[in-house]
């Protein structure tokens, strides 16, 4: 084709050729058609630059929306393209290389020094908590032993338990990761001491007797009346004297104390015949001889 | 002082035979009463001054109370915790000739008719008086207090305790407990009766049950534990009580204390034990003269200060230097539980027993 046109119409004609995917552009209004249309015209050579350009290209914003920004881009501009005439190829270029440092700026986002600078503060805060951890659970470690020996398992037990949710947390830290498990297997074994404990002291036979309802009420009874006739300030010295050799009140003292209780027949385990020592067994007081319910005639 | 020991059991009760003068019968309980067997003990006296055991029958529970049959000078009637009672006889072994089984709890107390003597009565923790004969093993009347039934102000709600005080914490306890219930020796038909609530209860057997009785309030909402008649003035009770005090009420002094509440007047009023009164007992052989046992361990004869034995005088125990003590046995070494005066030979000889297990006669007017 001449560049020389008799008319300007042919000139418009002869430059509408040269950009036949303009021309359809204009045809077709939509962006989003053009958006895909200007996919066609990208080859391999051009996206290669693209990419170089866009790896070349200074951090700067945020890194969220700098990131999914050349992500969508480079995922919107990956696919084959056909090949087109050279000025084309290089408007497409620089506009693509525009879009490519395009950068999403958020008015309300803090300055890039402040958060490099707290991003280091909290990469420092980080670590010292670990650290600070480490140091308090070693510390505790012997403290928890000896506090373990004197309480219950239920009060150290929750503090064994919340401590693999804090390791869970931190176990991305390989500087922690050494320690971690030095320590994990540590508390392991104290939790394994304390379990074997408990499970003794379980097993072994407990000192105080487990009384029935009666035999409790018998014994509050019993400690009532021991304590309403205890000798006070206002009991006359002899009554005092008698109530101190009461054998009575001797047995409701053994009786409040858990001494001396109610027990069973040995024919009916509801009936309650006689008093015994629960510690020795023996029977405290008359023993009982069973009788028959009967009379003479019968 | 004559002295039997009851090895390994406590005594609750004791009774001089009506029929020989050195027989007394002694109901008691192993381990103080409060679980184990029971026995019967027939104690004699002999000549050279001695109590000795004639007769003792094990039985399977406590008992709490003994009384002489009027009719047979053999037989026995015990009052036992399982809610029985078993009339022996002396002459036989072991088992008893009858068994009155109805009470559904212990049997507290026994007692029989002086004047209709085919008739005993039994009061038991079930908050129910019965009224039997030998002849039958079923109870031929059943009588309930009143003052059981209805609500009034000294039975406070389950839930708001009356009392603070550690020496009222009895107070919500053993309410329906009817602790002794003896014909009078005065009127065949009649019976009293004092209970946990405090209450004390006349009844006439010749009225329904339901309207022949009367109750009053004896010792101020605590329980009262004993009652007796006078033998010489019928319309002269004593009654004592958790509140330490021993009252005197004129039964014929009644004045109106509210619109449905009659309350006989209190003619005199003893405070001389330091802890429960359990039993007091007029003599056989005066008229202003009973006796009290106590938790404090001591058995006290008294004189009835407001009677010269002909008229009233006025006057209460208080003014009486002694407070109207004769004599005080203080020999026991436990609660005392038991008395009973003695109908023969010279007035004043007085049987006791008590936790100890100790069977005490001694003579109340010595000098």
């Amino acid at each position: 084709m001449s560049v020389c046109q008799p008319s300007t119409l042919a000139r418009l004609v002869s430059k509408t050729d040269q950009f036949p995917t303009a021309n359809k552009a204009f045809q077709h209004t939509s962006l989003h058609a053009s958006a895909s249309r200007s996919r066609q015209v990208k080859n391999a050579s051009f996206e290669a630059s693209f990419r170089s350009s866009q790896l070349s290209e200074p951090v700067s914003g945020s890194h969220v929306i700098q990131g999914t920004s050349s992500s969508s881009l480079s995922s919107s501009f990956s696919s084959p393209l056909s090949s087109h005439s050279q000025p084309v190829s290089q408007d497409m270029s620089s506009w693509s290389d525009q879009f490519a440092r395009m950068q999403i700026r958020d008015p309300l986002s803090f300055t890039s020094e402040y958060q490099q600078l707290y991003n280091q503060y909290e990469q420092s805060q980080q670590h010292f908590h670990s650290h600070q951890h480490l140091h308090q659970r070693q510390h505790e470690t012997p403290q928890n032993s000896s506090f373990a020996m004197q309480q219950p398992a239920p009060s150290y037990r929750p503090a064994l338990v919340q401590q693999p949710s804090f390791y869970a947390s931190n176990s991305n830290m390989s500087t922690q990761s050494g320690l971690d498990l030095h320590e994990n297997e540590m508390l392991a074994r104290e939790f394994d001491r304390i379990e074997t404990e408990l499970n003794e002291e379980s097993a072994s036979p407990s000192e105080a007797p487990v009384f029935s309802s009666e035999q409790i009420k018998f014994q509050q009874a019993a400690s009532e009346i021991h304590h309403r006739l205890s000798p006070g300030t206002e009991t006359p010295p002899e009554l005092e004297s008698k109530f101190k050799n009461s054998k009575f009140l001797g047995l409701m003292r053994s009786i409040s104390d858990g001494v001396v209780t109610l027990k069973t027949d040995d024919q009916n385990n509801q009936k309650y015949t006689q008093l015994f020592s629960p510690s020795t067994d023996e029977v405290v007081g008359n023993e009982y001889f069973s009788v028959s319910d009967t009379t003479l005639d019968a | 002082m004559l002295k039997y020991h009851m090895r390994g059991y406590s005594g609750y009760g004791v009774q001089y035979s009506p029929f020989f003068d050195h027989r007394l019968a002694v109901a008691s309980g192993s381990n103080f009463g409060l679980v184990g067997n029971g026995k019967l003990y027939i104690l004699d006296i002999d000549n050279q001054g001695r109590m000795l055991k004639s007769k003792s029958f094990l039985t399977q529970d406590g008992l709490f109370d003994v009384a002489w049959n009027e009719l047979h000078e053999n037989q026995v009637l015990v009052a036992q915790g399982d809610g029985s009672l078993r009339l022996f006889d002396t002459l036989l072994n072991e088992y008893p000739i009858a068994i009155f089984q109805e009470h559904e709890k212990e049997v507290l107390s026994c007692n029989w008719n002086l004047l209709n003597k085919h008739l005993f009565v039994s009061s038991s923790w079930d908050g129910s008086i019965k009224i039997w004969t030998p002849a039958r093993n079923t109870s031929m009347a059943t009588l309930i207090p009143k003052s059981m039934k209805r609500e009034n102000t000294l039975t406070p709600h389950r839930d708001v305790p009356m009392s603070n005080q550690r020496q009222h914490n009895s107070l919500s306890k053993n309410k329906s407990c009817i602790y002794q219930a003896q014909f009078s020796p005065h009127d065949p038909n009649a019976i009293m009766s004092c209970s946990g609530n405090s209450y004390v209860t006349l009844f006439d057997l010749r009225q329904p049950s339901s309207s022949g009785q009367y109750s009053f309030l004896a010792h101020g909402g605590m329980e009262t534990l004993t009652c007796d008649y006078n033998k010489y003035r019928p319309y002269i009770v004593a009654t004592g009580g958790v509140d330490n005090m021993i009252k005197i009420w004129d039964l014929r002094m009644v004045r109106k204390m509210s619109m449905h509440s009659r309350q006989p007047m209190s003619v005199n009023e003893v405070s001389g034990h330091d802890l429960a009164v359990r039993k007091v007992s007029w003599s056989p052989h005066h008229s202003d003269m009973f006796l009290s046992t106590s938790y404090d361990m001591t058995c006290k004869v008294w004189q009835d200060v407001s009677t010269d034995g002909r008229r009233p005088t006025g006057k209460t125990n208080s003014v009486d230097p002694a407070k109207g003590c004769r004599f005080v046995f203080p020999h026991h070494s436990e609660f005392v539980f038991g008395a009973d005066w003695s109908m023969w030979g010279q007035p004043g000889y007085i049987a006791s027993t008590a936790w100890d297990g100790d069977v005490c006669v001694w003579y109340a007017f010595s000098r």
